[in-house]
């Protein structure tokens, strides 16, 4: 019991350190500069209560495709933000998951009030399908009323992720352009005339 | 032969894969002006449903347009084409295409054209370029016509907005009604049919002429807009420029209004004249979205580009087709963006085995040591950072 108690009283002193501590991935990845203010925001994240996760993914993500540290931490800093305006709309149960595909959506230029009625009408299951298919195919040019609708629809009627991801595939499909490359509406034209 | 038998081969496994059809479809209906070089220029009403089928390498596609014409004239277009597509090699794929049009008309005979080729394509997804060769028939007022064309092309995703051009050099050797005096005949284009008697030796001209089409398409405010510019050029016919602007608005699910205009060219081929026209009109979607006929996503072709399928021990089995490479490497939020090599796979597959959660996953791939882009068969996403991702969803 005693020794419990003394386990318990050093994670709790060892945890704040442990978390303020940069990650191994970041110093290992990107210059020291750009690895410290990508901490600061990270840390700043977690202390709001914000999956960190994707924020060192982001980071990653740029030093892969041989970013600046300034664009960087800008990308880091924006993702940010739009991971905060996510929990503000699906609010604080919402998984890592689901934060991430919203905050996905609201760089789409979703607004929040869509997150929220797929939440209320998938209840007890993950919005994260189903909100990357919504972002997928407004970015696929589907109009942003029109994606949600079909969207809402399937969700109201309970459907499984992978009809999400079968409309997704649908609607690319249709985008293609299921006319010809012949203009909209061009008329028939005349009978042949001999010149 | 061989060609035949590759094509054949083709299509046969295309039957047999495992991936359902999809089925995609439009109807046009609208109503406009319609002022066609030398006649009655006037109010028109068009029909035109659009349908397009697609199971792996193969698509298929056919048009209707159904004119209204003035004086009670109508005008009939079918059109409809067959096109399978090789696994992509690399940057490098193969199409092979065979076409039919004919026309249809009030009281006149129509014309056909009946014409086959192949198009190489050369360019990973978003930019690429491309050659094709085509040889035809073409049937119109009473003579048949041998018609070939050569072209090729090139297509670019800028930002939001899709560009395409085309040069496109066709032959065609076309009897004359009279003779090689310089001196042709017009014939009225009215309801009277048209039966000319041509002698037993027919004077062949050959008509060779050029179209050079830049095309764009993009999207401002919710409104789709398409753009064509071209210009003809020719030594033996008119020379000419044709254009056309559509845009179309969607107003419901599965209904957009849409307005056009332009100027369509004269076919040599088919002796049909051009136009200039404005319509406007609604855009119905055909085809159901219901979606409990679809396919799972993860009953992907085993030649898709690319794919993500389960493997043993519960991680997932990625596999990308390129060929002519000598290394391909895959970073992704999975892999903490760490690139990780492939393995050969097959005659041009590239495999790895890695723990991949259910879920959204954003990736990225590189051939030979190159530029980062998205894998082959996905849609490219401009990263912040300036590379190019994609995103996939794993289930």
């Amino acid at each position: 019991m005693h020794l419990r108690r003394i386990v318990g009283l050093a994670l709790l002193l060892l945890l704040p350190a442990a978390t303020q501590a940069q990650d191994a991935r970041l110093a290992g990845r990107l210059d020291s500069a750009t690895a410290a203010s990508v901490q600061q925001v990270v840390d700043s994240a977690r202390r709001a209560g914000l999956p960190t996760e994707p924020l060192v993914q982001k980071a990653l993500e740029g030093g892969t495709l041989g970013a600046s540290g300034e664009r960087i931490v800008a990308a880091v800093a924006a993702l940010r933000g739009q991971l905060d305006r996510a929990r503000d709309a699906l609010g604080g149960s919402a998984s890592e998951a689901e934060l991430t595909a919203a905050a996905g959506a609201f760089r789409a230029g979703l607004p929040p009030t869509a997150l929220r009625r797929l939440q209320s009408l998938r209840s007890g299951r993950s919005l994260a399908v189903p909100i990357a298919v919504l972002t997928d195919l407004v970015a696929e040019g589907v109009p942003a009323d029109q994606a949600t609708r079909s969207v809402l629809d399937l969700a109201r009627e309970g459907r499984p992720d992978d009809e999400f991801v079968a409309l997704r595939r649908q609607v690319q499909i249709q985008r293609r352009g299921a006319t010809s490359n012949r203009p909209a509406l061009q008329p028939a034209a005349d009978p042949p005339v001999n010149r | 032969m061989r060609c035949h038998g590759l094509l054949l081969g083709i299509a046969l496994s295309a039957a047999a894969s495992p991936v359902a059809g999809q089925l995609a479809g439009t109807l046009d209906m609208g109503a406009g002006t319609y002022r066609p070089e030398r006649a009655i220029a006037g109010g028109i009403a068009s029909i035109v449903p659009a349908l397009r089928y697609q199971r792996g390498p193969l698509e298929l596609s056919a048009i209707g347009v159904y004119t209204d014409a003035p004086a009670g004239r109508w005008n009939f277009l079918g059109g409809t084409a067959a096109l399978v597509r090789t696994p992509t090699f690399g940057i490098f794929q193969l199409e092979a295409i065979g076409q039919a049009e004919w026309t249809a008309h009030y009281r006149v005979r129509g014309t056909t054209l009946f014409s086959g080729g192949v198009r190489a394509y050369l360019g990973p997804g978003s930019a690429r370029a491309w050659v094709g060769r085509y040889q035809g028939q073409a049937s119109s007022l009473g003579t048949r016509r041998p018609l070939r064309r050569n072209e090729f092309g090139g297509s670019a995703r800028m930002g939001a907005v899709q560009l395409e051009f085309t040069v496109a050099n066709t032959t065609v050797d076309r009897a004359l009604l009279f003779g090689p005096d310089g001196r042709t005949d017009t014939l009225s284009s009215g309801p009277e049919p048209q039966t000319p008697t041509l002698g037993a030796a027919k004077p062949v001209e050959r008509v060779a002429l050029t179209d050079a089409v830049l095309s764009g398409r993009w999207r401002i405010h919710s409104v789709d807009f398409d753009v064509t510019l071209g210009r003809r050029f020719s030594r033996t016919t008119p020379e000419t420029t044709i254009w056309g602007l559509s845009a179309s608005r969607g107003i419901a699910p599965s209904l957009a209004v849409v307005a056009a205009a332009g100027r369509s060219g004269s076919d040599p081929v088919t002796s049909v004249p051009g136009a200039r026209y404005f319509a406007l009109g609604l855009r119905l979607q055909v085809g159901s979205q219901a979606l409990a006929s679809l396919p799972a996503a993860t009953a992907a072709s085993a030649r898709a580009p690319f794919r993500i399928g389960p493997a043993v021990g519960g991680d997932r089995e990625l596999v990308i087709q390129a060929a002519n490479v000598r290394a391909v490497e895959l970073a992704a939020d999975f892999t903490d963006w760490k690139p990780v090599s492939l393995r050969r796979w097959g005659d041009h597959g590239w495999r790895a085995v890695l723990p991949i959660s259910p879920g959204l996953h954003r990736l990225a791939v590189r051939l030979d040591g190159g530029e980062w882009q998205a894998p082959p068969g996905t849609r490219p996403i401009t990263s912040e950072f300036g590379g190019q991702v994609a995103e996939i969803v794993v289930e």
